[in-house]
């Protein structure tokens, strides 16, 4: 391993390397290639089914790559030592235990695992959140639950979260506070964030950059503007009729009605655009699309 | 050490939860306890099957605790949650066999060779914990249970057995007497054990793949799991037999037959948890049930009624307290499908729904009732089954009588506490007893006012419980 990678291995948290995941022979993930900086804040896209939580759980090392390397914090995943550990939190889709505690007896339980478990910083938090801590997390609602499990991955201020849909149960309010709770924390901490989602607002609300995943593929990683800049909408207006255009691998989408057409583009360039006109013969306006559009337009 | 408290103070709590299952750590002191209890009764001559029949059975219920740390993901991610609970559940095992040994023992070599062989047996069964071989493990426990259960009704009832078990045990025995090969074994044990220890702990500290469907029972609420209870190591077994699926659907005839179209019926008990439980439970019954048929020719007639009438009575107590704390477990639901109902008022609704569990408890009871009686009727004749039969039919219907005010009672005015489980498994094996034992002397003493006014009370009981039901007029909470 030369020096260079040495200081990759160094800066990136969480690495997955061609990684492949089947389930009783149906693939899940096929080839995954994924990377999360220390510090940064990742989201995860997808749609249902894309294989969003085993990609995380593969990452963790709760799931064992057919094919590929996972490491964390450059340690295998599947062989993680305890050292390492203790820089992790992760917080599952649902609260998978302990039904009948209660969210203190939880903390005081998760605690004793983790040398630096802040349980001031935890109380302070559940306070935020408008937690009971003392009733039994069975007699909870689904959002309430999903705030315990977020509090339980926090205590001991890991330096990687992963957090799968985490806010899917949650009210718009209380959303919104935790995406700014998770700012907090990688402002104040550095922690680095990798979370998986369906709403797209709150990607672009936490996160700088985004994965997006399809049928077990990255689609797309990378920041978050850079995505927007290079997937745009193109709406072109000609003097004579369009040329056909489904050819071209730039082009995701089109909708082409004699002399006027509208093209969903990928890898955009500014700068080509004068080519395209005089291409087209053509007046071509460029309409920058929101991350749901592009998601929705990359999963066509 | 916290992490070692953290762990305990869990299990004590888990046994609060959602099971019957007592935390290991009592369950262990439970099997000291009922091995110092036998020891004393059996006036010295402690009869050594017992004893390791008891110690696997303590060893088996606290490795059961090992598959916690593979049905949930903090159990993964929490640093040397493994090993921590690896220690724990090793230290458990440990402590119990030296107390039961000690008790045992009647010197110190006799301690030391029953401590070995304890601790080979259970030291191997640290490899169970692993899901790759939990069908064989399935196996393998369900033989134990029925062995242990046919061991401890038949051999004192069967001579030839018993001459035959006290043989073999007499001639073990005699091996031992002999301290040079006694501690040349035991110490071959030792070896072996701490070899396999090894093994079994590397085995399972071994980094393996998270699956939520192995979580526990005593961990999770409600959920199925392929863990090492003896039900669930039944049920494993149960669905690898595709012909013992079509034994069992015939013997549950009586239990769901023509209510599988009524949607009330099902939102009531259909797909739920414990309806699973329900099953394993009377298929496994049903199997011990059938065992004295193969050997009705070898030992006295009649005998064969006492074990018999025991699997009866075991059988009637924990079918009707699974089924009574399926229904209060499934209070809320009665709340909900009252939007699915299309009775003409709640009152109505609430006496079809009280009727629904009724029907569900009674039909279970009589079915043991009619095995019972078929049973009397070939062992004793027409004129005797006919009575026998009928003694057990009236206690059984007194007994539901107030089964039913005991449930009816505690869905509306009892919190699903720690203790209801245990509340619920009391009251109902004293209820049938209770009631036997009323049946059996009013009817032996000719005392019939006794019986009658057993009737008129358990009637009018349950009928004030059912008025009291059908005007409830507070939503039911889980």
């Amino acid at each position: 391993m030369n020096l260079s990678n040495m200081d990759n291995l160094e800066s990136n948290v969480l690495t997955l390397n061609d990684v492949y995941k089947s389930y009783e022979g149906k693939p899940v993930l096929q080839g995954v290639n994924l990377t999360l900086k220390k510090g940064a804040v990742m989201g995860l896209l997808g749609e249902n089914g894309s294989g969003k939580t085993t990609l995380l759980k593969t990452a963790l090392g709760l799931l064992r790559p057919n094919r590929g390397e996972t490491l964390i914090f450059a340690e295998d995943a599947w062989n993680m030592s305890a050292n390492t550990k203790q820089r992790l939190g992760y917080v599952a889709q649902t609260l998978d235990c302990f039904h009948w505690m209660t969210p203190q007896e939880l903390f005081m339980y998760t605690g004793a695992f983790y040398q630096n478990w802040d349980a001031i910083k935890v109380k302070s938090l559940a306070d935020k959140m408008h937690i009971d801590t003392t009733q039994r997390i069975s007699n909870m609602s689904e959002g309430q639950r999903q705030q315990t499990s977020i509090l339980q991955a926090l205590g001991h201020s890991p330096e990687l979260l992963v957090l799968d849909e985490p806010v899917a149960s949650l009210d718009p309010s209380a959303r919104r506070s935790f995406i700014k709770e998770l700012i907090d924390i990688n402002l104040d901490e550095q922690t680095s964030i990798l979370f998986s989602t369906h709403i797209t607002s709150d990607i672009e609300r936490a996160a700088a950059d985004i994965a997006m995943l399809k049928a077990g593929k990255v689609l797309y990683q990378g920041g978050i503007d850079e995505l927007k800049e290079q997937v745009v909408r193109i709406h072109i207006a000609s003097e004579s009729n369009l040329a056909d255009v489904s050819s071209d691998p730039l082009v995701l989408k089109h909708q082409v009605a004699g002399n006027t057409g509208r093209l969903t583009v990928k890898g955009f360039d500014v700068k080509g655009l004068d080519v395209w006109e005089k291409q087209l013969n053509a007046k071509i306006t460029v309409e920058q699309l929101s991350l749901e559009d592009i998601f929705l337009e990359l999963n066509a | 050490m916290k992490q070692y408290l953290a762990i305990i103070k869990r299990d004590y709590g888990a046994s609060g939860g959602e099971t019957f299952w007592l935390p290991a750590p009592i369950y262990s002191l439970i099997i000291v306890v009922l091995i110092t209890w036998l020891f004393a009764s059996s006036s010295g001559s402690f009869p050594a099957w017992q004893f390791l029949a008891l110690s696997i059975l303590g060893a088996y219920r606290i490795l059961d605790d090992l598959s916690l740390s593979r049905g949930h993901s903090f159990g993964f991610l929490a640093p040397d949650f493994h090993t921590y609970q690896f220690n724990y559940s090793t230290s458990l095992v440990f402590i119990s066999s030296v107390l039961t040994c000690a008790i045992f023992a009647n010197s110190f070599y006799e301690f030391f060779v029953c401590l070995s062989v304890l601790w080979l047996i259970t030291s191997s069964m640290f490899f169970f914990v692993r899901k790759e071989i939990w069908r064989l493990t399935g196996f393998i426990g369900l033989g134990i249970y029925i062995l242990i259960w046919f061991l401890m009704i038949y051999v004192k009832q069967n001579e030839y057995f018993f001459s035959l078990w006290q043989k073999i045990v007499t001639s073990v025995w005699s091996i031992f007497s002999i301290p040079a090969i006694g501690i040349t074994i035991s110490c071959v044990c030792l070896a072996v054990t701490y070899k396999s220890f090894l093994l079994a702990r590397s085995n399972y500290l071994k980094p393996a793949e998270y699956d939520p469907n192995l979580a526990p029972r005593t961990w999770k609420k409600h959920r199925k799991s392929s863990n090492f209870t003896p039900l669930q190591l039944f049920a494993n077994a149960r669905r690898s037999s595709k012909t013992w699926g079509k034994i069992e659907s015939r013997v549950l005839f009586g239990l769901d037959i023509g209510r599988h179209e009524d949607l009330l019926y099902l939102g009531l008990f259909g797909a739920k948890v414990h309806s699973f439980l329900l099953k394993c439970i009377f298929g496994f019954l049903v199997v011990l049930f059938a065992l004295p048929l193969f050997f009705v020719n070898e030992i006295n007639h009649e005998a064969i009624l006492i074990p018999i009438c025991i699997f009866m009575l075991f059988y009637l107590v924990v079918v009707c307290t699974a089924i009574s704390l399926e229904w209060i477990y499934n209070r809320k639901s009665i709340s909900d499908l009252w939007l699915l109902d299309n009775s003409k008022n709640r009152r109505r609704y609430m006496l079809k729904v009280a009727m629904l569990f009724a029907e569900r408890i009674g039909r279970v009871s009589l079915f043991a009732c009619a095995v019972f009686m078929l049973f009397t009727l070939i062992i004793s004749g027409v004129k005797g089954g006919l009575i026998v039969g009928l003694v057990a039919l009236l206690a059984v219907a007194l007994g539901l009588l107030l089964q039913m005010t005991y449930v009816l009672f505690v869905t509306t005015s009892v919190k699903n506490t720690a203790w209801l489980r245990y509340v619920t498994v009391l009251f109902t094996a004293f209820n049938f007893i209770g009631w036997l034992a009323v049946a059996l002397f009013s009817l032996q003493q000719k005392q019939y006012w006794i019986l009658a006014l057993a009737i008129v009370l358990a009637a009018g009981l349950c009928f004030t419980s059912i008025k009291f039901w059908c005007g409830y007029a507070k939503e039911l909470r889980a």
